[in-house]
């Protein structure tokens, strides 16, 4: 075993030195020979690294299409002048880093981004800013890239037109992760992308979702922070995704979500803190997922879970301080609920072992009402309405028969 | 006036039941301030105090307060005095003490915790709620010569507004599913003093979110100035126009 | 008593008469799609539902409006009026029948259902050489959409 390893790292150690043997580096910027990017990357072959000095720089359309290492000294600032896509990669094996960009220009068929990755390989974009872009890294058609420590910010309203601040189309294989975005369209946007991870970024104030999933399978969402944005997470068409610790924090407003969930299956959310949003989890046709060990607190409502879903399993989860626990619009009830704590429990444990005696109905007739005829909600905290829910309380006769949780919790879980 | 009016709060105060119903308020919403780890719900508890308890106890003794003092109605009747005059008096005086007593026992408490346009805004509904409830108050109790009938009178309206009317608002959401009904809703609803209160305060609370479209409609009527100017409308037509119907029966009855 | 009934169903009957069965124009970041949920913010392919009594259902594009009426089973005969938005981005909500359609896989719509409306047959044309587009008939997209 021993032997192989050295002979490896001895070949590892060779192939790297045969680079910097066969690649040169070439600098460019104002105090350089070499005045422009553009002008650098036309001079450089595949493999050899550009390094870019302090400025700014207006060179429209930058292409890179070989093979090269990209990196910005302090920050050089390339500006798209609200006109040009600013960097498009169009070759495999691309490093850009440490770069900041700003202003790429605007149009609505061909979207133009600071950073677009057209079909190629094994592209790492890291460390760089950027600043009121109308998209910002846009990954189309690419395999094996890597987007890191991005920082990306736009300013983005409701009536404006705006793009996503980290766009995947056709991809797979993606690593997205340490990025921070804020105030686009979408945060991370995914559709139609395979095998990727989204680890460890922060998404804030995004005028739409903070994190958007479309018929993207077998993802991975770990670590992240989506933080107030105009409607929260939507996951949607997808199997497979596997959510895990993840913090869903005051997404909050007419219609927000701490995460929308539609047609998801064989999905795993574990571990997430869902903390004032207007809904926790939206399930709208979701199978055979589980949602365990997470912690729902003053949500409005920690669950709304639609008919159409089916052997959803929730345990173990805290639910404290909701408005509502759970909402839901069908009678018939296919999801199964286990030992949760719920801090609206008025059971009692006579023999002490931490597990209720009577069951918990999670469900108050009023948020069933609600969620087949909406425009009762006009009698939100109504005295009729707090009447209703408790007589239906002590007598259940409306809300789903089986609808409940056998075995509640009468002590928070340590999460 | 000024003489009756000081003599029927004189009167009311030293009846001790006004006493206790600040001492009531006074506990409670302090209570429910300090109980709640959160503020924003001690607040939503506070305006289910204002929304039950304020009608209810305004418009009960008031009624009672009414067929307590016929002697006495029927002593100042015998002086020179104008009907009108008796009769707008025992109201200013009922519904001026239990204002007073609304602010202190509530409004107090409410201004130390919360000191913003949504405390402010709740004791506003609060005092019109008093004087609403004044005021239908009255009208039952003109309208009945017995007393047992005209409490529950009284009785039966405040449950009609605080529970019943909303009742047949949720009956009519079945009903017209089919059909765009939102802002039909938020018209009848706006008819109920109580209704039109709860929702105006609950928009300025954070809990606005939960009432998804229909809130949105509500938002955006309360939100402009004639939705304000036709609010505040509705509640002081709700205790002008019974006052004037019982202050014209008062000056017609034969007592 | 009675006058009290007589009135309150004349303002009922008053609110619903006023509820005149046309199209509600999109509130663009505002108003939700009824059957993903998704906001809806782009207004090239925004759509939408009038039924008889007036009820507004709306969509973030044309696939969405079909699966919904598809799998609710909202019946033809409650639906007064489909209205999708005119592509070229003027906010317009034109009539289905009114309307020209193109399919082409570089729109990248909202939901990938990838059609296009267009007020008028000359714009549709335009687009559709500029996107190497198809032109589509209504029945051709409603095959479309249902079949994606």
């Amino acid at each position: 075993m021993k032997p192989i390893i050295i002979r490896l790292i001895f070949f590892s150690i060779l192939f790297s030195k045969s680079f910097t043997v066969f690649s040169k580096t070439i600098y460019a910027g104002k105090n350089q020979k070499i005045k422009s990017i553009n002008q650098a990357i036309s001079i450089a072959t595949a493999y050899d690294s550009i390094i870019i000095t302090e400025g700014k720089y207006f060179e429209k359309n930058i292409i890179i299409n070989k093979p090269l290492v990209l990196i910005g000294k302090n920050f050089p600032l390339l500006d798209g002048e609200k006109k040009y896509e600013i960097v498009s990669i169009k070759s495999n094996e691309v490093i850009f880093t440490g770069f900041k960009l700003q202003n790429s220009g605007k149009a609505t068929m061909t979207d133009p981004a600071a950073i677009k990755v057209y079909n190629s390989k094994k592209v790492i974009i890291s460390g760089n800013i950027i600043l009121n872009s109308y998209f910002g890294i846009y990954i189309q058609y690419g395999i094996d890239c890597k987007i890191k420590d991005n920082k990306i910010i736009a300013h983005g309203t409701d009536e404006q037109q705006i793009g996503n601040a980290i766009h995947c189309w056709k991809s797979d294989s993606l690593i997205i992760s340490g990025n921070y975005t804020k105030g686009h369209r979408d945060g991370i946007y995914f559709e139609f992308v395979t095998n990727s991870v989204i680890w460890r970024n922060i998404s804030k104030k995004n005028v739409r979702y903070g994190l958007h999933f479309m018929f993207s399978h077998n993802d991975s969402y770990i670590s992240n922070v989506f933080e107030n944005n105009g409607a929260g997470v939507a996951v949607m068409f997808t199997n497979n995704v596997k959510m895990y610790n993840n913090f869903f924090i005051y997404n909050w407003g007419d219609a927000a979500y701490g995460i929308l969930l539609k047609e998801i299956s064989d999905s795993y959310i574990v571990g997430n803190h869902f903390s004032s949003n207007t809904v926790g989890i939206y399930l709208e046709g979701v199978s055979r997922s589980v949602i365990e060990k997470n912690i729902f607190e003053k949500n409005g409502w920690a669950l709304k879970i639609q008919a159409s879903c089916m052997e959803a399993n929730i345990n173990f989860n805290n639910f404290i301080g909701n408005t509502f626990d759970v909402g839901t619009n069908g009678t018939l009830v296919m999801n199964n609920f286990n030992s949760n704590y719920w801090d609206k429990y008025e059971g009692y444990d006579l023999n002490r072992n931490g597990i209720g005696d009577v069951p918990y109905r999670p469900i108050s007739l009023f948020s069933m009402i609600i969620e087949k005829n909406q425009p009762a909600l006009i009698l939100f905290r109504s005295i009729m309405v707090t009447l209703l829910d408790k007589s239906e309380k002590l007598i259940p006769s409306l809300t789903p028969e089986n609808l409940k949780d056998e075995k509640p919790l009468t002590r928070k879980i340590n999460l | 006036m000024n003489k009756i009016l000081k003599y029927v709060i004189l009167d009311i105060v030293r009846n001790k039941i006004v006493l206790s119903y600040i001492a009531f308020l006074f506990i409670i919403t302090f209570g429910v301030f300090n109980l709640e780890d959160n503020q924003s719900k001690g607040l939503l508890s506070t305006l289910n105090l204002v929304l039950f308890i304020v009608p209810l106890v305004s418009i009960i003794f008031s009624t009672v307060y009414i067929y307590n003092s016929s002697e006495f109605i029927e002593l100042l009747l015998s002086q020179p005095l104008k009907r009108k005059t008796i009769w707008l008096s025992l109201f200013y005086g009922l519904s001026i003490s239990l204002i007073i007593a609304f602010v202190i026992g509530t409004g107090i408490p409410i201004l130390i915790f919360f000191p913003d346009f949504t405390g402010i805004m709740m004791i506003i509904v609060g005092v019109f709620l008093s004087l609403i409830f004044v005021s239908i108050s009255l009208l039952a109790a003109v309208y009945t010569r017995d007393k047992a009938k005209g409490i529950g009178i009284a009785i039966l309206l405040w449950l009609y507004f605080a529970l019943v009317f909303d009742g047949i608002i949720l009956f009519l959401t079945f009903q017209l599913a089919d059909y765009p009904i939102e802002k039909l809703i938020m018209a009848i609803s706006s008819l109920n003093p109580i209704d039109l209160s709860r929702i105006a305060v609950l928009l300025r609370l954070d809990d606005s979110a939960l009432m998804g479209y229909t809130g949105a409609v509500f938002k955006e009527f309360l939100g402009s100035v004639t939705g304000i100017v036709i609010s505040a409308t509705i509640l002081i037509l709700w205790f002008l126009v019974p006052l004037y119907f019982s202050l014209r029966k008062f000056k017609n009855k034969d007592l | 008593m009675r006058k009290l009934t007589a009135i309150t169903l004349l303002t009922v009957l008053f609110f619903l008469s006023a509820c005149n069965n046309k199209p509600e124009p999109i509130k663009y970041g505002k108003d939700n799609c009824h059957y993903c949920k998704m906001t809806i913010t782009d207004t090239r392919y925004g759509a939408e539902i009038v039924t008889n009594k007036g009820k507004i259902y709306k969509f973030d594009e044309i696939s969405c409006l079909l699966n919904f009426i598809n799998e609710e089973e909202i019946e033809d005969a409650k639906i007064k009026g489909i209205y999708i938005s005119d592509f070229c981005g003027n906010n317009l909500l034109i009539d289905k029948n009114q309307a020209f359609f193109m399919q082409s896989d570089s729109l990248k719509s909202p939901m990938g259902g990838n059609i296009a409306s267009f007020s008028n047959n000359d714009s549709s044309k335009i687009y559709s050489e500029k996107m190497s587009g198809k032109i589509f008939s209504w029945s051709e997209v409603v095959k479309y959409s249902l079949e994606e």
